[in-house]
């Protein structure tokens, strides 16, 4: 899913590989390669950044600990975003049952903040509660399509769907935020 | 691999986009490295069965080495000494000098046979 390039250098077969090894520059390369799309498939499914962060950190020390279970190296991509997807659904049930007991409190997501730019953190907020009112398969063909440049092919896969279902929920997803959000946050590729 | 689309009219999602600030997209690599550092350690010297299965190759050919080296060693030591090779005549050689030690007896020893019946009295 490497979507800023079609035939990634190294190829990824060379980097699980190489990962396989232990060799931990071939796995930063990987990192580096699907962090967005891992970040787009986890905050698609928990509405949350932080909870989003926490799961795709997650499921790559899960994706070196289970390396051999992927048959196929040449599709690691398909493989680990299953991976963010289980681990972000198990997540999601935890996170239900805590609320549900509170006994644990719920952390402030300001005090651990990545977000530098305060402006850009309270845009992000902003997105967050607007993709917050979507349901959960137009958040996340949304977040795929729109942050991470899926295909609709790629996502009818990924999501089990078809490829007109999946232009279905971007057309609502998009018209929703827009109602929510203003035209302001529209992006025009083609005046770039 | 997934391929990249043409995106008109894409909402602008790149506040949330954690690739960016670089800085804070460099400090969420490092915790990711650093989660997944035990793993890929444990890769590298893998398990005392994974490491014998490493090294089995080198292992057979270094006890093969020995081995010649051992049988080219006792050859040697045979031709400098001139004793024959071990064998089935060694063997005679320790049964024939048992008897021989028996024969320098005056034949008068008793068996024991001859022990047990009580028909033996020096």
């Amino acid at each position: 899913m490497s979507v800023s390039s079609p035939q990634p250098t190294p190829p990824d077969a060379d980097l699980v590989a190489r990962c396989l090894r232990g060799e931990s520059d071939a796995f930063d390369v990987l990192v580096r390669r699907y962090y967005r799309s891992a970040f787009a498939v986890a905050l698609g499914v928990l509405g949350n950044r932080q909870d989003a962060e926490d799961v795709v950190q997650d499921a790559f020390v899960k994706a070196v600990d289970r390396l051999e279970d992927c048959r196929e190296p040449s599709k690691f991509v398909q493989w680990m975003m299953m991976i963010v997807r289980n681990r972000a659904l198990s997540h999601r049930t935890y996170r239900k049952i805590r609320e549900t007991s509170e006994l644990i409190p719920e952390i402030a997501e300001a005090d651990d903040s990545p977000y530098i730019d305060a402006a850009r953190s309270e845009l992000a907020d902003t997105l967050q509660a607007a993709l917050a009112t979507l349901s959960e398969i137009q958040r996340q063909i949304v977040l795929m399509h729109d942050m991470d440049g899926w295909t609709h092919a790629d996502i009818a896969e990924s999501l089990e769907i078809t490829e007109v279902r999946s232009r279905q929920h971007l057309f609502v997803a998009r018209k929703l935020l827009r109602e929510r959000l203003g035209p302001s946050l529209l992006r025009e590729y083609s005046n770039d | 691999m997934i391929e990249k689309e043409e995106m008109p009219n894409a909402t602008d999602l790149s506040a949330l986009d954690p690739t960016t600030p670089p800085l804070a997209f460099q400090r969420r690599l490092v915790a990711v490295r650093n989660a997944a550092a035990g793993a890929l350690r444990k890769r590298r010297t893998g398990t005392p069965l994974a490491m014998v299965a490493h090294w089995r190759a080198p292992l057979l050919a270094a006890l093969f080495l020995m081995m010649m080296m051992s049988a080219l060693l006792f050859r040697a030591v045979q031709n400098e000494t001139g004793l024959d090779a071990v064998g089935t005549d060694e063997v005679a050689d320790a049964a024939t000098a048992a008897q021989v030690l028996g024969d320098g007896d005056d034949g008068s020893a008793a068996t024991p046979a001859e022990i047990l019946l009580g028909g033996y009295e020096k």
